[in-house]
């Protein structure tokens, strides 16, 4: 591990190159999966679909605006905020969504499947555009010190969202060994390279150090997987077995 | 604006509240898509439930026959005719083609049933007793003579499947009605379905979209649009690419689940 003053001084930052690469991989390819998980939810009325897609917009957004927030006034606090229980409050829908037994609901529900979809995805959406109000406030407490570096509530925030990150993508992948299906190993292996991503950034010692360029390509390479896990599902929706042999 | 509810709850809602009162309706479909029963629906519910007697005329089957499968749906037909609600009238299209001859075989039940609704089954009977080209003059002059007397009529054509709305204005008899329901079948998932759209409905708002339907031991039942397939009408209908990732998607997540 660099030691903090090392990773402060090879530190790289293009604000808007990080919040390019934050839009375009993490909330462009949660947009998508949320878009998908949306119809699948309205025909099928899966609570694991509805979960799932509610996490990922979750992800996406609070990643987004973290990327758009990184040099605020008030230092990359608010980012760091904003990215962390964002990745925590998505992880909760990921392991919910991973472990729901439930079936789905009524098949002709149309309106009820709706009204819950609004409640999910508007939750999702509202919770991070709130954290986001309550960090541009300073109503949220410290996850980043400059100069110091991370805090313990962002260490523990972090690390429960590593926890579940990586139990989803480890159910996904059982669950891929029952049935073969590409569309699940590939998310699986997104949660696991966001998983990887998040723990790099447990470990980094600042905010764009080495470490946490490493945490946040795994994270990108996560939205692809994601989109290829998509890609499974136009090939498999053509008969094709999707599952890598 | 007064509208005549059909009492199916979601063919009204399509509706936007039932056809037009005074409206000239046409229910379009090939054999056994449920057009006389959709019919015979409408006017036992416009007697019991709107207090709108109707007459019920029919170039097709015998009254007992009618009877029968009405009360198949438990519509008990000769309960309403005996309460004054509702007239059976089987009869040969020639009568009603005579000169006057529509106020001679309905004059008098109009008179005293005074109906508000009516339905002719079908047109396709009487176009085989007029000259070729006349069933649009026929009809025409057969839907005015019930307008002009407060009666609603709903007509019914036998369509070619998978021709149907094309069928009924190669013929040029959409422009004859003020609203128009096809009936079909589509094959669906290798299933056979029935499938219900409003093509048109003169001076109102209605539901474009393709609904399901089914034929209960009720009636007839509207259920969900079918939402997410393309080429329904055209008769090779197929779900949208955003619904077959979809209908991936939901396999790889929950049912895979469900299998464990």
């Amino acid at each position: 591990m660099l030691p903090t003053s090392v990773a402060a001084s090879v530190a790289f930052n293009p604000l808007l190159v990080f919040a390019a690469l934050q839009t375009l991989f993490l909330f462009g390819t949660s947009v998508v999966v949320a878009y998908i998980s949306l119809k699948s939810y309205l025909s099928g009325g899966s609570r694991t679909i509805l979960l799932l897609g509610s996490g990922t917009l979750a992800w996406g957004s609070a990643s987004m605006v973290a990327g758009w927030l990184l040099s605020p006034p008030g230092g990359p606090n608010i980012a760091v905020t904003i990215s962390n229980s964002g990745s925590l409050f998505a992880s909760l829908f990921f392991i919910a969504s991973a472990t729901t037994t439930m079936g789905a609901s009524s098949f002709r529900d149309l309106k009820r499947r709706k009204s819950k979809l609004i409640l999910a995805y508007g939750g999702a959406v509202s919770f991070v555009a709130v954290l986001t109000m309550f960090a541009l406030l300073g109503a949220t407490p410290a996850f980043f010190v400059p100069g110091i570096g991370s805090t313990i509530l962002r260490q523990v925030v972090v690390a429960a969202g590593i926890f579940m990150f990586g139990v989803s993508s480890i159910l996904f992948m059982r669950m891929y060994h029952g049935s073969r299906s590409g569309i699940l190993f590939w998310y699986s292996m997104a949660l696991a390279l966001t998983t990887i991503g998040l723990a790099a950034f447990y470990f980094g010692r600042t905010v764009g150090d080495p470490i946490a360029w490493t945490g946040r390509i795994a994270i990108y390479l996560g939205g692809i997987y994601s989109l290829i896990a998509i890609w499974s599902a136009i090939q498999g929706s053509h008969g094709s077995p999707a599952g890598p042999q | 604006m007064a509208r005549n509810k059909t009492g199916i709850a979601e063919l009204d809602e399509m509706l936007r509240g039932g056809f037009m009162d005074k409206d000239a309706v046409m229910i379009a479909g090939s054999a056994g898509t449920g057009k006389t029963t959709l019919g015979l629906e409408y006017l036992v519910n416009g007697a019991t439930q709107f207090g709108e007697p109707g007459i019920y005329l029919t170039f097709e089957q015998l009254p007992d026959q009618i009877y029968r499968d009405a009360e198949n749906f438990g519509w008990n037909l000769r309960n309403l005719e005996a309460e004054e609600k509702l007239r059976v009238v089987c009869t040969s299209p020639d009568l009603l083609l005579e000169p006057d001859g529509e106020e001679q075989l309905l004059g008098d039940t109009i008179k005293e049933l005074r109906p508000r609704r009516m339905v002719i089954d079908s047109l396709n009977h009487l176009e085989m007793y007029v000259p070729h080209g006349d069933i649009r003059k026929e009809s025409y002059r057969i839907l005015m003579y019930l307008k002009t007397r407060g009666i609603s009529p709903l007509v019914i054509w036998e369509a070619q499947q998978g021709l149907d709305s094309y069928a009924v204005t190669q013929a040029g008899m959409s422009f004859l009605v003020d609203c128009m329901l096809i009936l079909k079948f589509v094959e669906i998932d290798s299933s056979m379905k029935k499938a219900l759209v409003i093509m048109k409905m003169r001076g109102s708002d209605h539901d474009k979209r393709l609904r399901e339907y089914e034929i209960t031991a009720h009636g007839l039942r509207v259920r969900a649009p079918f939402s997410g397939y393309e080429g329904i009408i055209t008769g090779s209908p197929h779900r949208s690419l955003t619904e077959e990732v979809a209908g991936a998607w939901d396999t790889a997540f929950t049912k895979t689940k469900h299998k464990q």
